[in-house]
């Protein structure tokens, strides 16, 4: 009998332990956990995270008792303020969400600060070696950990609203061979805008990644250590192949994305992110109401003459804010879910981005693409593909300072073009030598 | 077959009767399970049963009071934020039209105007959507600058990412409709789902709007803004509720709408009930329709359901009896409460529109709520009864143990006054007492064997002189012989023949008194013997005496003694 009591006894007691030790990791589906989640996926997109968050909320996260709650779904930009605003701890900061998306560039100020998960210790060898390894190796920053994980990915390719050009192609012979280089896209931008009477022909959504990917097109960096560096001549050339056709009015300098432009017709082609197909649509809306249907081809990344071809590598990933380990435990059971290859796959079929696991991304893609229902998103993965065969992809690196001299450049390189081009349209005298000189000051 | 072994065992406990331990038991057991059954009837009276009905009823009834208070008091607010909107919009309206020299049902025809006058409109909106939470603003003319359709209406329509931020930092207004040039004037970036102008084409509240402020000239915009159910406008990827108010010119013209936009994520992030009790819950702002809520016109708020975009189906209400409401839809029914909320004034020509606030869960987490601990409550109760079971049947084993030990030290003699080791007392007093008893058994049969001892030796001394009194008899028996022989020696021959003959001659009555007197009898016992007096034995005796010839009763004997000698005994 007192055996009997002693051995039961001893069960409840290694019961008891075992279950006190395991409680951190093991989540309750009668207790849910609710994780805030904040995304950059709007618009056209914001429909597919949305299904696929409701999805997992109503399967694998009703079962492991986890729930998404998406609390701001906002541009990159706009995350960035307020997730700057948490990092420095500024009053009137909003909480800091348990899962956000952003780039490598946002995680180091969290990470300095010991505020990220390192997804090394959720996740192992095994499993993070079934995705891309360059996508991983783009999350990890300066001690090595990853804090960054790949959701999507993307790079940049050049938007051709066809239509438009090939208009302007039947009035002066422009040859869709001109669009491989940005020289050539120099050029015909001024010939463009003489042919339309005062319209542009081309934009860039970031001057910053132009030059960032120009410079090492042409084989040599911007960066030096974690500076900036305007020096050289090959970066007088990337300056001065846009300087002339934005000032005479052939380039839009416009501090926006290109696709409004594109939307009214206001330009030709543009560069910008892959995802960006969605807000491209396939009409142009004049300003006296006229709506026109228009056809967009998408082209490699255009490269400088005698330069390699090289692309930037793009797309933010998802972080998770460091804390409770049960809330880490679930937030990367989340991102596990939603990085699956079925997942991945469901999303880029709706938003146009790159699959991040070495399954989809080398394998599922190609054959997807003639089940893939959306007309644009076909065309534009059809060329991200092409260019992947051969092109070099080049990851912007990640210190710091990173944020502060993109914006800079991106803030002085816009202000820079748009005085030169009022003091052009005033009849004043401007020298691309001079403006280039005041732009590396 | 049941009812025989009843049959049987109470035969048989009839016939061998109850133990003691199964009586204890048996009373243990009642007396347990009487009180537990007490305890639980005591409680359920007192409403401890388990069941959480009252408790869920309360928490959802404050929760919806809460948040219907919430809604009433937001949308008001928002309605009157749309009226001054209406009104500003109108006012500056009527100055451009004035400038323009234009009435307001004249724009049509001039197309061109139209942007500037969105633009007169700009920054109240941008003003508006920066400082109060909504997913947007709007406003839409009854113009259009294009001329070839009837269903494009121009108009402005600002988003704002995040609905519940009024601050500068992290605002960004993004345009859905609008001129493009008047949005990057602004600094508004287009939407991806951007368009220039809306197409009324299946946007019902337009016309509805506008009819009614036509059919209600002399009403206020307090009494014409009315509430559309969920809209998603073409081409957009979020529903909301729209406060639409008409704009009516200082000369009666309804030239437009323009309103306030609740968007599916404001809503989401405002009416997000607390989910510490129910993780599935969620509210519904809906309007009413026969027999159910439209929620295929309303917009949901709960943890589940990111996107209320993604049910279209209305519920229709199954019942409504015990304090909830039951709703069934299309895949799956629901639970909870509802309550009517206000949007419109009593004179409103919307009056009769009724809105309801419900907050709701699956039916069966509802159900599970509701019941809460039941199940726990009858498992404690149902294992407090195995327990006391259990309980009684150890206790009486070990309360029975010692008195059957003791049953069994008595059963085996084995008891003594030191053998009561299960200090009950009362079995050391009747071990004590047994004990002396035996004692007392004890000594009666030491005295019964000490007079059994001595019987013996009296019966053994008896016998010693039985026998030798039989030696006596042996020996006189010899000398009886003996003188028998001396006597017949002594007996005249003839006179002995002569008695011999003469025995014949006794009568029936003298040979009985002759046969006992050679048994040996006296005269008393044979007078007794024959029933006779003793004259009549001594008549008998004289007629013996005469008949056999002898003299005196010594001489009779003599003669048997002989004759006995010579029969062997018989005579």
């Amino acid at each position: 009998m007192k055996k009997s009591i002693a051995l039961i006894l001893t069960l409840v007691l290694i019961l008891s332990v075992l279950l006190t030790g395991c409680s951190s990791s093991v989540l309750d589906p009668k207790n849910p956990i609710t994780l805030t989640m904040w995304h950059n996926y709007g618009g056209d997109m914001q429909s597919t995270m949305d299904y696929l968050i409701d999805e997992f909320n109503a399967t694998v996260g009703k079962d492991k008792g986890i729930i998404i709650n998406v609390t701001a779904i906002s541009s990159s930009s706009e995350l960035n303020k307020s997730l700057d605003m948490i990092a420095n701890g500024d009053p009137g900061a909003p909480d800091m969400p348990d899962i956000f998306t952003g780039y490598p560039k946002v995680a180091i100020q969290f990470q300095e600060k010991g505020m990220l998960v390192n997804f090394d210790d959720y996740f192992t060898e095994d499993e993070l070696s079934a995705y891309v390894e360059d996508f991983v190796a783009e999350g990890r920053l300066a001690d090595g950990g990853l804090y960054v994980f790949p959701i999507a990915k993307s790079t940049e390719v050049l938007y051709v609203n066809q239509t438009l050009f090939d208009r302007f192609s039947a009035a002066t012979g422009a040859k869709m061979d001109d669009l491989a280089t940005f020289e050539g896209i120099a050029r015909l931008s001024e010939q463009y805008y003489e042919y339309s009477g005062g319209k542009q022909f081309y934009a860039a959504d970031s001057w910053f990644n132009y030059a960032e990917v120009g410079m090492a097109q042409l084989g040599t960096s911007i960066f030096n250590g974690e500076a900036l560096s305007l020096a050289g001549d090959s970066f007088s050339h990337i300056f001065n192949t846009v300087y002339t056709p934005a000032v005479e009015g052939g380039i839009a300098i416009y501090d926006g994305y290109s696709s409004d432009l594109s939307k009214t017709g206001d330009i030709v082609c543009s560069t910008g992110s892959s995802a960006g197909i969605l807000f491209y649509g396939d009409t142009i809306t004049y300003t006296d109401g006229t709506v026109e249907s228009v056809e967009y081809s998408i082209l490699p990344y255009p490269v400088f003459e005698n330069g390699s071809k090289t692309a930037l590598q793009r797309g933010g990933g998802l972080m998770v804010a460091k804390g409770d380990e049960k809330k880490e435990y679930a937030a990367c059971e989340f991102i596990k879910w939603l990085t699956a290859s079925e997942q991945n796959m469901k999303f880029i079929d709706e938003t146009g981005y790159l699959p991040v696991t070495r399954q989809a991304f080398e394998n599922d893609m190609t054959t997807h693409l003639a089940s893939i229902e959306n007309a644009g998103v076909k065309k534009m993965l059809t060329s991200v593909l092409s260019m992947y065969e051969d092109y070099t992809f080049f990851s912007a690196p990640t210190y710091s300072g990173f944020d502060d001299d993109c914006d800079g450049f991106e803030e002085d390189f816009f202000k820079l073009l748009t005085d030169e081009r009022n003091a052009f349209l005033a009849g004043e005298t401007v020298s691309a030598a001079d403006a280039l000189a005041k732009l590396r000051k | 077959m049941l009812k025989k072994a009843i049959a049987l065992w109470k035969q048989e406990r009839k016939h061998k009767g109850t133990t003691l331990h199964r009586r204890l038991l048996i009373f243990f057991i009642s007396v347990s399970v009487v009180l537990i059954l007490l305890f639980t009837l005591l409680l359920s009276i007192f409403g401890i049963d388990g069941k959480q009905e009252h408790s869920v009823q309360a928490q959802l009834t404050t929760q919806l009071s809460m948040l219907a208070d919430s809604v009433e008091d937001d949308f008001g607010r928002i309605s009157l934020d749309g009226i001054g909107i209406a009104e500003d919009l109108a006012a500056r309206s009527d100055r451009f039209f004035s400038d323009n020299g234009i009435s307001a049902d004249g724009l049509q025809e001039h197309p061109e105007l139209i942007e500037p006058l969105l633009d007169q409109y700009m920054q109240t909106l941008v003003n508006t959507v920066k400082t109060r939470y909504c997913g947007g603003v709007f406003v839409m003319l009854d113009a259009s600058v294009r001329q070839d359709s009837e269903t494009a209406k121009a108009g402005i329509f600002l988003k704002k990412t995040q609905p519940t931020a009024t601050e500068n930092v992290g605002v960004d207004i993004h345009c859905l409709r609008g001129p493009a040039q008047l949005a990057r004037d602004n600094g508004i970036m287009l939407l991806g789902q951007w368009k220039m102008e809306y197409d009324i084409s299946d946007q019902p509240f337009w016309n509805e709007v506008m009819q009614t402020a036509r059919d209600n000239p002399d009403l206020p915009l307090s009494r014409l803004y009315y509430w559309s159910g969920r809209v998603v406008l073409k081409g957009n990827s979020e529903a909301g509720f729209l406060l639409c108010v008409p704009m009516i010119s200082k000369d009666g013209t309804v030239f437009g709408v323009c309103g306030i936009e609740v968007s599916d994520r404001m809503f989401k992030l405002l009416y997000t009930p607390e989910s510490d009790y129910f993780d599935e819950i969620f509210t519904v702002a809906a309007p009413v329709c026969e027999g159910g809520i439209c929620t295929s016109k309303g917009l949901l708020a709960g943890n589940r359901f990111l996107s209320g975009t993604r049910w279209d189906e209305d519920l229709k209400i199954t019942d409504s009896h015990d304090g909830f409401v039951h709703y069934s839809g299309a895949a799956d029914d629901y639970g909870g409460k509802a309550v009517s909320v206000r949007l419109y004034s009593y004179d409103s020509p919307y009056k009769d529109r009724e809105w309801s606030v419900s907050l709701l869960m699956p039916q069966d987490i509802l159900h599970n709520a509701v019941e809460g601990n039941r199940y726990i409550f009858i498992t404690v109760v149902i294992g407090l009864l195995i327990l006391a079971i259990t309980a009684s049947v150890i206790i009486s084993r070990r309360y029975i143990k010692p008195v059957n030990e003791a049953f069994e030290q008595i059963r085996s003699k084995g008891y003594h006054e030191s053998s009561a080791t299960t200090r009950i007392p009362e079995i050391a007093d009747l071990f004590a007492f047994l004990a002396q008893q035996d004692r007392e058994h004890e000594d009666q049969m030491q005295t019964q064997r000490e007079r059994t001892e001595t019987l013996q030796s009296e019966v053994e001394r008896l016998h010693g002189e039985k026998t030798a009194l039989q030696s006596q008899v042996e020996m006189v028996k010899t000398d009886n012989t003996r003188l028998a022989y001396l006597r017949k020696d002594e007996v005249d021959p003839d006179s002995y023949a002569l008695f011999l003959e003469c025995m014949r001659s006794l009568s029936k009555r003298e040979r009985a008194v002759f046969d006992l007197y050679v048994e040996g009898k006296t005269a008393k016992e044979i007078a007794e013997i024959l029933g006779i007096t003793d004259n009549g034995l001594k008549y008998h005796n004289k007629n013996i005496y005469s008949k056999l010839g002898v003299s005196s009763r010594k001489e009779l004997l003599r003669y048997v003694a002989i004759l006995k000698q010579e029969q062997g005994g018989n005579v």
